[in-house]
């Protein structure tokens, strides 16, 4: 099993926190200030094998969904498969095969949307470095 | 930072205490991240558990069974040719033909069948998501060996094998083609998943490191080292083969050209995509044997695009200086040829719009050298 290095940026401003599992995740910038926190946990990162993420919305999310991808951006290209996404309940989701096929830097890509923001997603990221 | 342990020979009295030999200069040449990352092609053999979609995996008679059938013309409608033909023992089951020759000379080389138990995707284009599927198909397809189900069922009622094949899978009569078909296919692959390649001097390299045992692993061929250093580094090769059977099991364009013709191409993987998704044959279909459908996460989650279009699997590596000639249209002759593609890649052929991994390596004469000393160490002689 490989460890996978996370590189995440603290965030600024107003974002809700809580102590949900995992680290933060970097809101866009257009909607940091607003933005709730996000965050996102999981273990070891094996290379090219399916492993799973728990997503948790640190603040009362009813109603709210979830959109996630990964893209390599030197490479120029994503997943190879799509992850499937449950909604556990209390603004948590856990996702599941997640796949990185090559080494290398990955971007963990989150859309969220709330009920009272159903206009436009917010969008968060996470870069994950996979020796 | 290069981690250079000199290899301090134990010498004995006189002239030998002076003079040391020639292995007191050898060093593992790797720096500790290298070492960390070359420990991830190994071990090797892997452990691998029965297919679970396979009722006959692991099953000593299966094997048995399939080692026959496997070499017996039979498995083709006229009789011309076996598995064996194209796939040849003595050959690290491989062919030496650029391409294979079927009931007609088909688009793509024939791939070795060693290795195979436990993979994502089987063939060039990733037809079939199981290794029984991956056996079924050539029995099959008009150009390969040519059967029908009900052709196939006719020729084993009269061949020698009847017995073997009713004492698993029961009575032939009363059976359907279509479950002789499977049948025959998951005997094929009970037999296919117990073909492993030999230990290779690099996993006396990689064990070595493992355990800590510097000295052993200064033993390596210095070549063979430098051309680990590339094939992590400046070659990029370790992006896609990974882990311990040097593949990611996925698909890639290698800039090597699809075209068949002026007016045919090989789509690769859009094919194969397309094909799988529509079978009855995979992980998540009714031929199945695991009431868990395990692993058909795979072919129920995969994504097609555009970009697929003329990407192949990335084959694994043991083993592979027995398997020329190399790509999927089998058309480098050599490993050389392998490397020296790589190195001056033509990027005009690959996708506009696919991924953005390779360049041209710019590597010296000395350093290809290298890299295919590298590559050869990855079979057992």
């Amino acid at each position: 099993m490989i460890r996978a290095a996370i590189l995440w940026t603290a965030l600024g401003g107003a974002a809700m926190a809580c102590d949900g599992p995992g680290t933060a995740m970097v809101p866009a910038a257009s909607a940091a200030d607003s933005a709730p926190e996000v965050r996102l946990a999981y273990g070891d990162i094996p290379l090219s094998v399916p492993f799973a993420m728990t997503v948790t919305i640190c603040a009362p999310a009813p109603g709210a969904t979830i959109a996630i991808d990964a893209i390599m951006p030197a490479h120029m290209h994503g997943m190879n498969y799509s992850p499937q996404i449950t909604d556990i309940g209390e603004g948590r989701f856990e996702v599941q095969n997640m796949v990185f096929h090559m080494p290398g830097l990955w971007e963990i890509q989150l859309e969220l949307r709330l009920d009272d923001r159903d206009d436009q997603p917010l969008s968060y990221f996470q870069e994950v470095s996979l020796p | 930072m290069i981690r250079a342990l000199a290899l301090i020979a134990a010498l004995g009295a006189g002239l030998g205490a002076a003079l040391p030999g020639p292995e007191a200069k050898a060093q593992v040449l790797l720096s500790d991240d290298e070492i960390a990352r070359t420990l991830s092609f190994g071990p090797w053999p892997p452990q691998i558990a029965p297919d679970p979609s396979n009722r006959f995996s692991g099953n000593p008679e299966a094997a048995a069974l399939g080692a026959a059938l496997f070499a017996d013309p039979v498995l083709s409608i006229d009789g011309g040719f076996s598995c064996a033909s194209c796939h040849q023992p003595a050959r690290n089951f491989s062919s030496p033909a650029p391409r294979a020759a079927g009931r007609e000379t088909l688009a793509r080389n024939s791939p070795s069948v060693q290795n195979l138990a436990s993979l994502r995707w089987y063939g060039w284009g990733g037809k079939s998501d199981n290794l029984w599927a991956a056996s079924l198909h050539p029995l099959v397809a008009g150009g390969e060996m040519g059967h029908s189900p009900a052709s196939l069922k006719t020729a084993l009622l009269a061949s020698p094998h009847r017995a073997a094949a009713e004492a698993l899978w029961g009575p032939l009569p009363a059976q359907d083609p279509e479950a002789v078909l499977v049948n025959t296919a998951k005997t094929l692959a009970a037999y296919q998943e117990t073909l492993v390649t030999a230990p290779a001097p690099f996993d006396r390299f990689r064990d070595a490191l493992a355990e800590g045992d510097m000295p052993g692993a200064a033993r390596f061929d210095p070549g063979a080292q430098r051309g680990l250093k590339l094939f992590l580094g400046r070659g990029n090769c370790a992006v896609c083969h990974s882990g311990p059977r040097f593949t990611n099991n996925e698909f890639h364009d290698a800039g090597v050209p699809y075209f068949l013709s002026e007016t045919e191409v090989d789509p690769g993987r859009f094919a194969g995509l397309q094909s799988v998704l529509q079978s009855p044959y995979t992980l998540a279909g009714p031929w199945s044997d695991d009431p868990d459908r395990g692993g058909a996460w795979a072919v129920q989650n995969v994504r097609q695009g555009h970009a697929d279009f003329g990407t192949f699997k990335t084959p694994g590596l043991r083993g592979a200086a027995h398997t020329a000639p190399y790509m999927h249209d089998g058309s480098l002759a050599d490993l050389r040829a392998v490397v020296q593609h790589y190195n001056t890649i033509d990027l005009e052929r690959m996708h506009a719009d696919g991924e953005a991994i390779l360049a041209p390596l710019g590597l010296s004469a000395a350093e290809i050298d290298d890299l295919v000393a590298f590559l050869r160490t990855l079979s057992a002689p």
